[in-house]
């Protein structure tokens, strides 16, 4: 029928146009990143060519070397692992206790308490950065790794917490109720029946906490002064900071470095991300 | 004090039954529900509770770090009428309006609209939504750092491309210019988080029923009138919600800007974090300092409550 062949062809153009526009959506918003990896592949020399070589004709792995073994950069990274395992650890464990207990159990002022896992957030961090230098300062506790993890906690539990109780809401209590039947433990039937149900959560907070420790910079900055101390963020931030001769390819081979394992991770994980993501606020 | 939830407040859905035991509790499961949030609490009382209180505390004292009084003068409200009068505060809080509400509106729109186009049967939609989220996964140190690199006049990619396009005709120094900083800025932050709002639109978008739309072509509506009258009231939850952190996150925004511009050109790109935090490290003026935090949380929250009540449309019983 004519009018269906005049549907389907524009659909079909419909559908190439979209294409289209996501193409050169991507490609305008992929630039930087684009741009970002072929400079640390980039001779010295060739960075002021013009007109510009988009794609480096003689790709050089310098950069990489020279960042790779350099003992600063061991040592921030070894820092910034150790500090965003730990915190992604501590806080999924805590959040996903207290997300249960609060989800479960009938507390008096529920409200106020999920109001004021909000309210935290609204306060600004830059703020936290006195007390927290006068008390770690106070404690002998700066420089040290579990400052730091307590640090990205502040910013990271109160959002674990919120987000996981309503994780914890959306899954009807019937299946704790019958592992308790069936004779487990409460704990027992948390462990065993609800927390697979919640992975999709679990990972998409892990993943959220993990950008929030891995990425600090402010708190860091402050409560590590000893460079050893310090963590990829500010590294890359901090340390050519007041240089007047910088060294680019050096600054996007570490960017580079750094930006490889967070997609990875979130590539192998997306799927269990993007619904963990979404459930959470859809769900309402 | 069951609530009985029988509509979801966000999709107008029926809601899981509620949670909870429906018996009540033994003096066991007391304990234990204790015990589940005490190490949460403990971490959260000494690293959000004690700042705050230690901020709000602080507020009413003159504390300057360079004055040698040995405890700080109870000053009482005086540190919040100098930050209520100070001129660069006012300078800094309209700036920050500028910069919030355009990133987050600009981010919207574009998150929405790629959110619009994914939301079609496409072949590879995961691949090319997990593309656009690169943006957000890089970690914004790094993207601050980057930009430094990409908006530097003489070889950042920005001025270069947009050179060849025939755009601009000569080499751009985007973050020392009092204009073009803050656009720099706002552009770099609008890259990082429309992604965020994208997955979260596109889900959504996910959750209108179909029969809706199919109910608006029978009664005539475009491409447009399906937007007016079905997608936009039905997302309308999500929609508020999405902006709402995005605004909210967007007012914490420090690393963005300290890094590119520490505020710079002189105060062309003084944020409200910014400015308290030179108030509180530069001037050293601890008690201004948290006068302006603990004025902005105030803000914050009567800006939330009156958001979600004009743009939610729902008055939120928490």
């Amino acid at each position: 029928m004519k009018i269906n062949v005049y549907y389907r062809m524009k659909k079909r153009v419909e559908n190439v146009v979209v294409y289209v526009v996501l193409a050169t959506a991507l490609v305008v918003f992929l630039f930087p990143v684009f741009w970002m990896i072929t400079t640390s592949f980039k001779p010295e020399e060739l960075f002021f060519v013009v007109p510009p070589q988009w794609l480096p004709l003689e790709p050089t792995t310098e950069h990489f070397e020279k960042v790779l073994q350099a003992e600063w950069f061991i040592s921030y990274t070894t820092n910034s692992v150790i500090t965003t395992a730990v915190t992604v650890f501590v806080t999924l464990v805590f959040g996903s206790l207290a997300g249960y207990s609060l989800s479960r159990f009938h507390f008096r002022g529920l409200g106020l308490v999920m109001v004021l896992l909000l309210v935290t957030q609204m306060f600004p961090f830059v703020m936290y950065l006195i007390p927290f230098f006068t008390f770690f300062s106070r404690l002998n506790w700066l420089n040290t790794y579990h400052s730091l993890v307590l640090s990205y906690m502040a910013i990271a539990l109160p959002l674990a917490i919120w987000l996981l109780k309503s994780f914890f809401d959306s899954i009807p209590i019937d299946l704790e109720e019958q592992a308790m039947i069936d004779g487990a433990t409460r704990m027992g039937a948390f462990v065993r029946v609800v927390l697979p149900n919640v992975l999709p959560g679990l990972v998409a907070i892990g993943m959220f906490t993990l950008l929030i420790a891995y990425d600090e910079y402010m708190f860091t900055l402050t409560l590590s002064t000893d460079d050893k101390m310090r963590t990829l963020a500010v590294g890359v931030a901090a340390r050519w900071i007041g240089l007047f001769r910088f060294d680019w390819g050096g600054l996007m081979a570490m960017a580079t470095l750094m930006s490889i394992p967070v997609i990875v991770l979130f590539l192998l994980l997306q799927r269990y991300f993007i619904s963990g993501m979404t459930a959470g606020a859809v769900k309402g | 004090m069951n609530k009985t939830n029988t509509e979801s407040k966000v999709t107008g859905q029926p809601a899981p039954r509620r949670v909870g035991l429906p018996w009540s509790h033994s003096t066991g499961e007391k304990v234990l529900a204790v015990v589940l949030i005490l190490p949460s609490a403990l971490v959260m009382a000494l690293v959000v509770g004690y700042p705050i209180a230690y901020s709000v505390y602080l507020s009413f004292f003159e504390k300057i770090l360079t004055m040698p009084k040995p405890t700080p003068p109870f000053v009482g409200f005086q540190n919040y009428i100098s930050v209520i009068k100070d001129p660069a505060v006012l300078e800094s809080l309209l700036l920050t309006f500028r910069y919030v509400f355009i990133s987050t509106g600009v981010s919207f729109l574009i998150g929405f609209g790629l959110a619009l186009l994914l939301n079609r049967p496409l072949k590879g939609r995961p691949f090319i939504r997990s593309l656009f989220l690169i943006t957000w996964l890089i970690p914004s140190t790094v993207t601050a750092t980057v930009s430094r690199l990409l908006f530097s006049p003489q070889f950042g990619g920005i001025n270069l491309v947009l050179n060849q396009l025939g755009i601009i005709d000569r080499m751009l120094d985007w973050y020392t210019s009092p204009d073009l900083a803050l656009p720099a800025l706002m552009a770099v932050n609008i890259w990082r988080s429309f992604p965020y709002m994208m997955v979260m639109l596109l889900a959504g978008l996910q959750t209108v029923p179909d029969e809706l739309y199919d109910a608006a072509k029978v009664d005539g509506a475009g491409w447009f009138g399906n937007l007016r009258y079905v997608t936009l009231p039905s997302m309308r939850g999500i929609i508020t919600i999405v902006t709402l952190i995005s605004i909210i996150w967007n007012f914490q925004q420090f690393t963005t800007i300290y890094i590119p511009t520490k505020g710079g050109p002189s105060t062309a790109t003084t944020t409200l974090t910014v400015h308290l935090y030179k108030t509180a490290f530069y001037a050293f003026d601890h008690g201004k300092a948290s006068a302006m935090g603990t004025l902005w949380l105030i803000f914050l929250l009567l800006f939330s409550a009156a958001y979600l009540r004009v743009i939610g449309g729902r008055t939120r019983g928490e």
